[in-house]
C-alpha cells in the first residue's frame, strides 16, 4: 500500500536527483519496510514505514534547498520559492521546538480530517457514486400504486406488466424480475441458490453487457423451448466456479433439471447481485392478474422525459381499469428514478446526518487549533514587533502564519488519511448489508479531492485568524517590557472565549443527537416484541418440488416430529414466512357482523400458515380461545387465530372468539371463524408497529418446498445446531439447510444499521466533548498564567484565595454556559431533521437535553477548576516579582 | 572536512565500506546490524549522505561486480577513497580516545581482562 505513495512523493525530489537515485531508493524502501514488518508488530512496522516517508520528505526538502542556494539569486521565481522554503524551515524549526503543542495540533486535525474522510468515502459510495449502468438517468423502476389502500409502491402483476410492455410508446426496454430459488446438485455438496426470473427486457433496460457469453435474447422467454438457459451472477461465478470462463456453454443442475449456462453478468449493485443465477421468465398465454410480485425496470426512449413516460403508463393503467374492473380498480402505475435504488430515504438521511456531525467535529478541532495558534502568535508578539521595526512587512508576517497553519493541516491530512483507511477497514468488517455498497467504498480520487479541499480550507481558516490578529499597530507598546492587559490582549481574550462558546455549543449539539439515538436504541431493544428471542433457533430447509405433494408432506412432518424428539428441544414449529424477513403476504380483513363503511380503507393483515406449536416456539402468548391442534386443517372449514390488535380493531371491547371475520375482503371474501387470539408480534422488524396478523393451521398444507423452522431450546440454541443438521440429513441427505441463525442474531442483525449510526455519532460526540473541554481548559490555563501578576496584587491587597478562585472559575464558565444555551437551542431547532431516525423518543425529549446539558456543565466545571486551582498556589511576593 | 568530526551516520557508512565495495541496501544492512538496529538508514538519509560524501570526496561510485543483479537492476556500488579512509580512521581514533578515558575511569573493563 505504501509503495505507490512513496513513488508519488519521490516526485518531490529535484529531477536530476530523482533520475539518479529514485529507483534505488524505492527498492531500498521496500526492503526496509519488509524488514521492519518482520521485526515488529504490525503497528510498529507501519509507524516505522511512516518514518520512511518522513525521511524522504526531509531529503527532498534538503535537496531542493541546496539546489536553490546554488543557483543565481537574480531569478525572481526562485527567490520567491526560497522565501517560501524559508518559511517552511521556520515552521519546521518551530514544530521541533514545541513538540507537544505541534503533536496536539497535528493529531487534532488528523482526527477531524480522518473521520471526515472516512465518512465521506461512505457517503460517496452510497449516495454520490454513479450506478454501474450506462445513462442511469434514463432507467426507472416501474411500480404499481393503489392509493385506496394507501400503497404507494407495490410490485407489478404479471398481466399488467405484459399489457404495459405491449402498449407503451415511451419505453425503449422494459422487463420484470421475480424471485425463485433452486437446489443446485451435481456438485459435491447440494446448495440452495437464489435465482431471479427475468424477462429479456430486464438486463437490456439496465444496459449491462455480459463479461462472458451472452444475455437473454428475444425468444429465450417463449414457452415450449426445449432447453433451459441460465445466467450466472459475477459473485456466484467467482465463488462457486472460480471465475472459470469455460462454464459458459456447460450445463448445471437446478432442481434436478439441466440448465445450460449462456453467460456471466458483470459485478455491481443493485440488481446484478440480487440473485446467484438468473433464468428466463416465460411468457405464459394466460398471465396472472391478481398477484403483485414482479419488480419492473425500464429504460426510457432517448429524449423522453420521466413525466412523459409516467403520463403514457398512467393512461394505459386507466384503460386497464375499465377493461378489468375486478382486479385493476384504482390501480395505477408509477415511475421511480434509479437514483433511489442504493439508499432508502432513511439511509440517505442517516448518512447526511453523520457527515454533518463529523464536519462539526472537524470544525471544533479547527477552532481548537486556531486557539492554540493564537496563543502562540501572541506569545511571539514581541518578536514580531522587533521584526517589524527591522523592516518586515505585514505581508511577510501573514504569509508566515499561513505557511505555518498549512503545514499543520497538510501533516494532519497525511496522518488523517492513514486513520481514514483504518476506520474504513473497520467499518467494512461489519455484517454485509449494514450500509449499502459499503464494500465498494474506498479512498478514491473524489474522496481524496474532497478531503484535500477540506484540508486547504482548514489551513487557511486556522491560519488567517492568527495572521490577521498579528499585532502591527503599536510597535512601541508591544516592545515595552511587561506590556500586558493592552486593548489588543482584551479583544483577543474575547475572541478566544467566543471560540470556546462555539466549541461547547457544537459539542452539545452532537451530544444531544447521540443521546437521542442512544435512547432510541434502548427503546428498540426494550420494546415489547411480542415474541421471545432467547433460546430460539431458526433454520430454512429447502425441498425439491419434483418430490410431489405426498412425499413433501411426509418429509416435512417427519422432520418436525424428529426435531421435537431431540433432547432439550422445548418446541419446534414451521411457518411459511420467516419472521423479521420483510417479505410479507397480506389480505384484507373485516368483521362479518359489522356494516361496511363505504370509502374507508380495508384493514390489511399479514397471514401466516403455522404448525400447532408455532405460538409456543415463538413465545407468543395465547390471550383468548385456543391454539391450533393437529386436527385443525386449513380451509376445512376456514378457522383462524388472529393477533390482539386485529381483534381490538374488528371487535373493540367484545369477545372475538366464535365470531366470523371476512378474509380477503374485496377479493375472495371468505368467512372464517375466530378460534383464538394471540399477542401482537413485531413481524416486520422491531421498529415497525406490530402488524395485524391472521394465522392458519398448516394441517393439509404441509407440502411446502421451503420449510422455515422455529425452535425453542432449553439450552443454548447454538448447541442444538449439530443435532438439527443430523436429523434433517437422516430424513433426506439431499436437503440443503440454510439461514441457520439464533433469533438473537436475527434481531441483532436487523438493528445493525441503527447500532452503527448510534456508535458513530456517540464517538463523534465524545471526541467533540473532549476537544471542547480541552479548549475550555486551555483558554483558562492561559488566562490564569497571564493574570498571575494581577492576582498576586489582589492577594497582596487582602483578597481571599477562595474568592479569587471562584471568580476565576466563573470567568472560565461564562463562555461554557453561553455555549451550552446556544447549543441546546440549536439542538432543539436541528433535531427535527433526526425525527425519522428516532424510536419512541421525541426530538425534543427534555430528559436528553437536560442530561447532556448537565454532563457538559459538570465536566466543564472540572476543566475550569484544574487550571484555576493554580491560583491557590500563587505567592503574592513571587507573583509581583514577575513584573 | 579535515579534522572536523564526521556525522555519526557518515562514519558508519565509511566503516561499512572500509573493507569492501557495497551498494545502498548492503550498506543499510551492515550499519543496521552493527548498531544492533539503533541506526536505521532510510533511503533519503542514506542517499542524501552518499551524495554529499561524493561531493566531499570521501567515496566514489564504482560499477557493480560483473553478474551482480538485484531487484532494481544493477545498483550503484560505492568505494571508499584514501581520503575517506583517513577521515574514518581519524574519527575512529577520536572515539577510541573517549573509550580510553572511560577505561581510565574504570567505567568499562579492558579487553582481555574479565
Amino acid at each position: 500500500m505504501l509503495q505507490p505513495i512513496y513513488r508519488a512523493i519521490l516526485r518531490l525530489l529535484p529531477h536530476d536527483v530523482r533520475v539518479e537515485y529514485g529507483a534505488e531508493m524505492e527498492a531500498l524502501f521496500v526492503e526496509c519496510c519488509e524488514r521492519e514488518r518482520h521485526r515488529r508488530t504490525l503497528w510498529g512496522g507501519r509507524l516505522l514505514c511512516l518514518k520512511g516517508l518522513v525521511d524522504l520528505l526531509s531529503f527532498a526538502l534538503r535537496a531542493r534547498w541546496s539546489q536553490l542556494t546554488s543557483r543565481s539569486k537574480s531569478d525572481r521565481r526562485i527567490r520567491r520559492d526560497a522565501v517560501v522554503l524559508h518559511d517552511i524551515r521556520g515552521t519546521l524549526r518551530l514544530m521541533r521546538s514545541q513538540p507537544t503543542l505541534s503533536t496536539a495540533i497535528v493529531l487534532m486535525l488528523a482526527l477531524g480530517i480522518g473521520a471526515t474522510t472516512a465518512i465521506f468515502s461512505v457517503v460517496y459510495g452510497v449516495l454520490l457514486k454513479p450506478l454501474p449502468f450506462p445513462d442511469p438517468d434514463r432507467i426507472v423502476q416501474v411500480t404499481g400504486s393503489l392509493p385506496s389502500r394507501g400503497w404507494t409502491s407495490i410490485s407489478l402483476t404479471e398481466a399488467n406488466f405484459w399489457d404495459l410492455h405491449d402498449r407503451n410508446r415511451t419505453l425503449e426496454e422494459f422487463g420484470i424480475l421475480s424471485f425463485e430459488s433452486f437446489t443446485l446438485t451435481g456438485v459435491a455438496e447440494p446448495q440452495r441458490v437464489s435465482a431471479g426470473e427475468v424477462t429479456t427486457g430486464f438486463f437490456r433496460a439496465l444496459g449491462v453487457r455480459p463479461i462472458a457469453g451472452r444475455l437473454f435474447e428475444k425468444g429465450d422467454d417463449l414457452p415450449g423451448r426445449g432447453d433451459r438457459l441460465a445466467l450466472l451472477s459475477h459473485r456466484f461465478w467467482t465463488e462457486r466456479y472460480a471465475a472459470d470462463g469455460s462454464i459458459v456453454g456447460r450445463a448445471i443442475t437446478l432442481d434436478n433439471q439441466p440448465y445450460s449456462v449462456i453467460g456471466v453478468l458483470p459485478p455491481g449493485t443493485p440488481w446484478l447481485d440480487i440473485a446467484q443465477v438468473f433464468v428466463p421468465f416465460e411468457r405464459r398465454p394466460k398471465p396472472n392478474r391478481g398477484s403483485f410480485e414482479y419488480t419492473g425496470i425500464a429504460r426510457l426512449r432517448d429524449g423522453v422525459t420521466r413525466e412523459a413516460a409516467q403520463a403514457d403508463l398512467a393512461a394505459i393503467s386507466k384503460s386497464l381499469e375499465s377493461e378489468y374492473p375486478t382486479t385493476n380498480a384504482g390501480l395505477t402505475t408509477l415511475l421511480e428514478p434509479s437514483r433511489r435504488w442504493i439508499a432508502t430515504d432513511q439511509v440517505r438521511r442517516t448518512l447526511w446526518i453523520l457527515l454533518w456531525s463529523v464536519g462539526l467535529l472537524l470544525l471544533i478541532a479547527c477552532l481548537n487549533v486556531t486557539n492554540l495558534l493564537l496563543v502562540r502568535a501572541s506569545a511571539r508578539a514581541r518578536e514580531n514587533a522587533v521584526r517589524t521595526a527591522l523592516g518586515a512587512s505585514r505581508m511577510d508576517l501573514v504569509r508566515e502564519r499561513l505557511t505555518e497553519s498549512l503545514i499543520y493541516s497538510v501533516s494532519g491530512t497525511a496522518i488523517g488519511w492513514l486513520l481514514a483507511t483504518w476506520m474504513l477497514r473497520g467499518l467494512q468488517m461489519l455484517p454485509a448489508g449494514t450500509v449499502p455498497r459499503l464494500s465498494e467504498a474506498s479512498l478514491n480520487i473524489w474522496v481524496l479531492a474532497f478531503s484535500s479541499a477540506a484540508a486547504l480550507l482548514v489551513g487557511l481558516v486556522t491560519g488567517l485568524v492568527p495572521a490577521l490578529r498579528t499585532p502591527m499597530g503599536n510597535i512601541v507598546s508591544a516592545l515595552r517590557p511587561g506590556a500586558r492587559g493592552s486593548a489588543g490582549d482584551r479583544t483577543q481574550t474575547r475572541l478566544r472565549n467566543a471560540f470556546v462558546t462555539a466549541e461547547v455549543g457544537l459539542a452539545l449539539l452532537l451530544l444531544v443527537g447521540a443521546g437521542l439515538l442512544v435512547r432510541s436504541l434502548i427503546g428498540v431493544l426494550t420494546v415489547d416484541r411480542g415474541f421471545t428471542t432467547a433460546n430460539r433457533l431458526m433454520v430454512t430447509v429447502s425441498l425439491p418440488s419434483s418430490y410431489g405433494a405426498a412425499r413433501l408432506t411426509q418429509i416435512n412432518e417427519d422432520i418436525l416430529a424428529r426435531l421435537k424428539a431431540i433432547p432439550g428441544m422445548a418446541a419446534a414449529a414451521a411457518v411459511n414466512v420467516r419472521p423479521l424477513s420483510r417479505g410479507s403476504v397480506g389480505l384484507g380483513l373485516a368483521a362479518a357482523d359489522k356494516p361496511d363503511t363505504p370509502g374507508a380503507p380495508v384493514p390489511w393483515a399479514t397471514w401466516r400458515v403455522v404448525t400447532p406449536d408455532y405460538f409456543k416456539a415463538m413465545g407468543l402468548r395465547l390471550i383468548a380461545g385456543r391454539e391450533f391442534t393437529s386436527q385443525d386443517l386449513i380451509a376445512k372449514p376456514w378457522r383462524t387465530v388472529i393477533s390482539k390488535r386485529a381483534a381490538d380493531l374488528l371487535w373493540p371491547g367484545e369477545n372475538p372468539i366464535g365470531k366470523t371475520a371476512i378474509l380477503w375482503k374485496g377479493q375472495g371474501n371468505r368467512p372464517a371463524e375466530i378460534i383464538g387470539v394471540v399477542s401482537d408480534m413485531r413481524e416486520r422488524g422491531l421498529e415497525q408497529d406490530p402488524t395485524l396478523a391472521v394465522y392458519f393451521p398448516a394441517g393439509g398444507a404441509m407440502d411446502a418446498t421451503t420449510l422455515q423452522i422455529v425452535m425453542h431450546t432449553t439450552g443454548r440454541p447454538e448447541d442444538a445446531v449439530p443435532a438439527v443438521r443430523t436429523v434433517i440429513r437422516d430424513v433426506d441427505p439431499n436437503l440443503p439447510v440454510s439461514n441457520v441463525r439464533t433469533m438473537d442474531e436475527i434481531v441483532s442483525l436487523s438493528l445493525a444499521t441503527r447500532r452503527l449510526t448510534m456508535w458513530l455519532l456517540a464517538a463523534f460526540a465524545g471526541l467533540a466533548l473532549v476537544l471542547a473541554l480541552a479548549g475550555v481548559y486551555g483558554v483558562l490555563a492561559y488566562s490564569v498564567s497571564r493574570r498571575t501578576a494581577e492576582i498576586g496584587v489582589r492577594l497582596a491587597l487582602g483578597a481571599e484565595h477562595r474568592n479569587v478562585l471562584r471568580s476565576v472559575v466563573l470567568a472560565g464558565m461564562r463562555p461554557v454556559i453561553v455555549g451550552a444555551v446556544i447549543g441546546l437551542a440549536a439542538a432543539i431547532w436541528l433535531s427535527r431533521f433526526m425525527a425519522n431516525l428516532l424510536f419512541e423518543v421525541r426530538p425534543h425529549d427534555p430528559g436528553t437535553y437536560v442530561a447532556m446539558g448537565a454532563v457538559v456543565t459538570i465536566i466543564a466545571l472540572l476543566a475550569c477548576y484544574i487550571p484555576a486551582r493554580r491560583v491557590l498556589r500563587i505567592d503574592p511576593a513571587v507573583a509581583l516579582r514577575v513584573e | 572536512m579535515g579534522s572536523a568530526t564526521l556525522p555519526a551516520h557518515w562514519f558508519q557508512i565509511l566503516l561499512a565500506l572500509a573493507d569492501k565495495d557495497l551498494h545502498g541496501l548492503a550498506i543499510t544492512k551492515e550499519v543496521f546490524e552493527r548498531t544492533d538496529g539503533h541506526m536505521h538508514l532510510w533511503p533519503g538519509k542514506l542517499y542524501g549522505a552518499l551524495k554529499k560524501m561524493l561531493d566531499a570526496g570521501l567515496v566514489i561510485e564504482t560499477d557493480a561486480p560483473a553478474g551482480f543483479e538485484s531487484g532494481g537492476g544493477r545498483p550503484r556500488f560505492y568505494r571508499i577513497t584514501p581520503y575517506g579512509r583517513r577521515s574514518c580512521a581519524e574519527e575512529a581514533a577520536r572515539l577510541a580516545r573517549f573509550v580510553d578515558a572511560a577505561r581510565a575511569k574504570r567505567l568499562i573493563k579492558r579487553p582481555g581482562t574479565t
